[in-house]
């Protein structure tokens, strides 16, 4: 006897359908699994051969083959063994499948189905495919909840899966959660920019930051708060969409790294690799290319601490993700693109003992040191970086000032109100942010008058400007302006977005 | 192109063995420097050694002076000795003048009228902006700027006379080909363009230690003057002054900040009467007698908060943070006032975002 089940694979984080035949014919004993599986597929034979022994089924005793269909691509993972288990049932004529049901679910050796990584981003390209009714485990039902207009049936155990196909038991489709809710019920952070006590300027420019998505480095000596100010940067940025929030979802459910409970990211992530991280973690890559930090920090913040600490290597290959806005990973098995469209924010020490240009400690390092350690940053990754802001050390006085820091959520309505005025301007073209802004783009809308014009040029000459700072300028003054609420950037814009290129002048060593 | 006379300088200048005091006593030992490729005297075993003595023999036998020579033109280094017309007499001051300089670049500019700066290598962000200024208006009002070719104040004084497009002489510790520290490369192939450098050592010297408070008496040499921005208490700036002091030139010094390590070597020398106490450029050329020349913009008219800003600073140097919280003006007004103000030169940025005067 023959029959098929379907079931879906992951590809990076897109799922592709995979046909499961199972075929029983006379002869000796025996269970293969051919298709390209990996050794979790192989193995996949005895857990489904207990499941259904212990679900009080008939394991058939002949000659067994499954196929998984497109038998030349890889497969991976514990996901087909549901599929593989129903198909086997279906072709012994213990079940009896009338409609088209996507199978996803690992199998226990008592027949209880288990939670897999990756169903929503295989949810959502199936439904995309047209499929329309799944079988998904229990334990994955909260993030199978945030897909709607299918109908997803979550099962304990094989034996249900079965009664369900056969019509001896009714179970109702999963009702699909409202993403606003949880959003609403999951909105607290532990940081607020309440708590950081003094610092405006590095406030304001990471506010210009939220607003625009654009990159940030900050710069001074050890115990300014960049750390701290990192942290509390989520707190101030736009509430995700749910389009973003399914995209971040996608990428942790593939890593595993998706709490249950919760089934869906509702807060940016903001993703904190230490400076020994290899190159292969912060991309992604590995046997099966899995995701890396930057993908995971996709819609977020990536923060990287001490900059320079990182290996070149490590901090050149971030310069492609940071103009594309995803990372191609090839591997021998693979190849993959993942998104990663993150927010760098970058610290570091004006040099290697820290206390360069500041009052509160002497600076012991020689010149040809700092430019050493400076010179850890590559031109064309400053170039990507659109702010540069320098932190000054705390004293003591500011630290116990009993005066009341603005909020986070102030802040964040600001910052809000800015989005909204630049996802109406790009509406037309499939950016969201200023930062984003291709040279083209920046040449259409961030049209200076002559008065600005003068300015910016007389800066360039007076102030030892690089050429690459000229876009930056343009694009951080066109935030700037959004944040004013004024259509045109005028002089004042421009004049504060020059204040945040201090690593363009030559002032510095 | 040497007459005979410089080109016995020019071999004697091949040896490392022999400095200015041992050129000196082997030349006495003749009528006349030429002489000396007649044959070599006994007398100058004694001076050099034997073992040295058989190298000048040999050297002397196989003659190596001309392609030495020519592969010195070959390099554009003319050489200037204390027998040629081009030697600045200025030179004749000091206790032991250089015997040749080789020089690259407009060696005109030995005969003019030179000024030095000189100071620590680790300036202080006070010393760098007090070096800039200093040399910019010394630059401006017709003064060549001399200056050692080290980090810090030597390097701020040859960059900022290039940028006013005045004229500069480096004067090195090493040969041509071993420019130390190499970070200032590129400096010097632009002040052999703009300016001139010049050396005692022939061009593949490598410098040693040695070499750089010898070569201070060269900068103390040439110069009507020389100025100390900021010497720490052993800076090696004050090796210049000895010099200076020595062969009658004069010493200009500004002071400090009591509490800085780095002002210690000017401020003593203040307090011991060796030196004049200047604050502007101006005071050297009053010193001088020179009227400076009036190119002063006409100044904008700054705007309100503008002035605010400046009155704040003219008070004392403030980081961003301390102008927000002192005059209560907003981080954005801040931040394109600020801007505004230093695209007028009236202010400036030092590292650690603070922000300073530039010029009283």
């Amino acid at each position: 006897m023959l029959s098929k089940t379907l079931s879906y694979g992951l590809y990076g984080i897109d799922g592709f359908p995979v046909l499961v035949e199972a075929d029983i014919s006379n002869g000796l004993p025996s269970f293969d699994i051919v298709g390209l599986g990996d050794t979790a597929i192989k193995e996949a034979k005895e857990r489904v051969k207990s499941s259904i022994k212990n679900s009080g089924l008939n394991y058939p005793t002949n000659k067994i083959t499954i196929n998984l269909a497109p038998a030349d691509r890889k497969k991976e993972g514990t996901l087909y063994d549901l599929a593989i288990a129903v198909a086997l049932l279906s072709a012994s004529g213990q079940v009896n499948i009338k409609e088209k049901f996507v199978f996803i679910g690992e199998l226990s050796l008592d027949g209880t189905i288990r939670g897999v990584n990756g169903v929503l981003p295989i949810l959502i390209s199936a439904k995309k495919n047209g499929f329309k009714k799944f079988i998904v485990p229990e334990k994955n039902s909260k993030e199978a909840g945030f897909i709607s207009d299918v109908e997803i049936y979550t099962l304990k155990n094989l034996r249900q899966v079965v009664n369900f196909l056969n019509g001896e038991e009714i179970v109702l489709p999963l009702l699909s959660s409202k993403f606003e809710d949880v959003l609403k019920s999951d909105s607290v952070y532990s940081e607020d920019f309440a708590n950081v006590k003094g610092q405006a300027s590095a406030k304001r420019a990471l506010e210009i930051a939220a607003a625009g998505g654009h990159n940030v480095l900050m710069i001074g000596p050890p115990g300014s708060g960049k750390t701290m100010l990192a942290k509390c940067f989520p707190t101030i940025l736009p509430d995700l969409t749910f389009e973003e929030s399914l995209e971040i979802t996608k990428i942790h459910s593939v890593v595993g790294q998706l709490d249950y409970n919760k089934g869906i990211i509702t807060k940016r992530p903001f993703r904190t690799p230490h400076h020994t991280a290899s190159q292969i973690s912060i991309t992604g890559g590995g046997q099966n290319a899995k995701p890396g930090e930057i993908s995971m920090a996709h819609n977020g913040v990536l923060f990287l601490d001490e900059m320079p600490e990182y290996s070149r290597q490590t901090l050149e290959t971030l310069r492609q993700p940071l103009e594309d806005g995803e990372i191609t990973v090839s591997r021998a098995n693979m190849t993959v693109t993942y998104p990663a469209n993150f927010t760098l924010i970058a610290s570091m020490n004006p040099c290697p003992c820290g206390f360069y240009g500041s009052k509160n400690g002497e600076c012991r390092c020689t010149p040809a040191q700092i430019h050493k350690y400076l010179s850890k940053l590559s031109g064309p990754l400053m170039d990507r970086i659109d702010l540069h802001i320098e932190v000054d050390s705390v004293n003591f006085s500011d630290l116990n000032d009993k005066s009341v820091e603005e909020s986070s959520s102030c802040i964040k309505e600001r910052v809000n109100k800015a989005r909204e005025v630049q996802l109406k301007r790009f509406l037309s073209s499939n950016i969201y942010s200023n930062a984003q802004m291709n040279h083209a783009q920046t040449k259409k809308y961030c049209q200076l008058n002559e008065e600005s014009e003068k300015l910016l040029q007389t800066a360039f000459n007076t102030l030892n400007l690089s050429a690459r700072a000229y876009d930056r300028i343009l694009k951080v003054a066109r935030t700037i302006a959004d944040l004013d609420g004024e259509l045109c950037i005028l002089p004042q814009h421009i004049a504060e977005a020059i204040q945040y290129r201090s690593l363009d002048r030559k002032y510095w060593v | 192109m040497y007459s005979e006379k410089e080109k016995a300088i020019i071999w004697l200048s091949l040896f490392d063995f022999l400095n200015a005091k041992k050129i000196e006593e082997i030349l006495y030992l003749y009528n006349s420097p030429e002489f000396i490729f007649n044959g070599l005297k006994d007398e100058i075993k004694e001076i050099v050694g034997e073992e040295n003595f058989t190298k000048m023999k040999d050297s002397l036998n196989i003659n190596l002076l001309n392609s030495y020579i020519d592969s010195l033109n070959k390099d554009k280094v003319l050489c200037i000795t204390y027998f040629s017309d081009e030697y600045p007499k200025k030179l004749y001051d000091l206790f032991q003048p250089p015997y040749i300089l080789f020089c690259k670049g407009d060696v005109k500019l030995l005969k003019s009228r030179c000024f030095a700066v000189v100071g620590t290598r680790v300036p202080s962000s006070y010393g760098k902006t007090i070096t800039s200024s200093f040399t910019k208006g010394l630059s401006e009002n017709g003064f060549t700027m001399v200056s050692g070719l080290a980090m810090g104040v030597d390097k701020i004084a040859h960059e900022t006379t290039l940028e006013n497009g005045g004229k500069t002489i480096a004067v090195l510790g090493g040969g041509f080909n071993h420019i130390y520290p190499a970070m200032n490369q590129n400096l010097a192939k632009n002040i052999e363009n703009n300016g001139l450098i010049i050396s005692e050592y022939r061009p593949s010297v490598r410098p040693t230690a040695y070499n750089f408070p010898v070569r201070n008496r060269i900068i103390a040499g040439l110069c009507d003057g020389i100025l100390i921005t900021e010497a720490g208490e052993k800076s090696g700036a004050l090796h210049t002054k000895e010099y200076a002091l020595e062969c009658g030139r004069d010493v200009f010094a500004v002071p400090g900040n009591v509490t800085s390590q780095k002002s210690i070597g000017t401020n003593r020398l203040l307090k011991s009467l060796q030196s004049a106490l200047v604050m502007s450029f101006k005071d050297i050329l009053d010193y001088y007698s020179i009227s400076p020349i009036n190119n002063k913009k006409s100044l904008k008219q700054l705007s309100f908060d503008e002035q605010i800003v400046v009155n704040y600073l003219k008070q004392e140097a403030m980081s961003l943070n301390d102008l927000h919280l002192k005059s209560g003006l907003e981080i954005k007004t801040l931040n394109s006032c600020l801007t505004t103000l230093q695209i007028n030169g009236l202010i400036k940025k030092l590292p650690g975002n603070e922000f300073m005067i530039s010029e009283q």
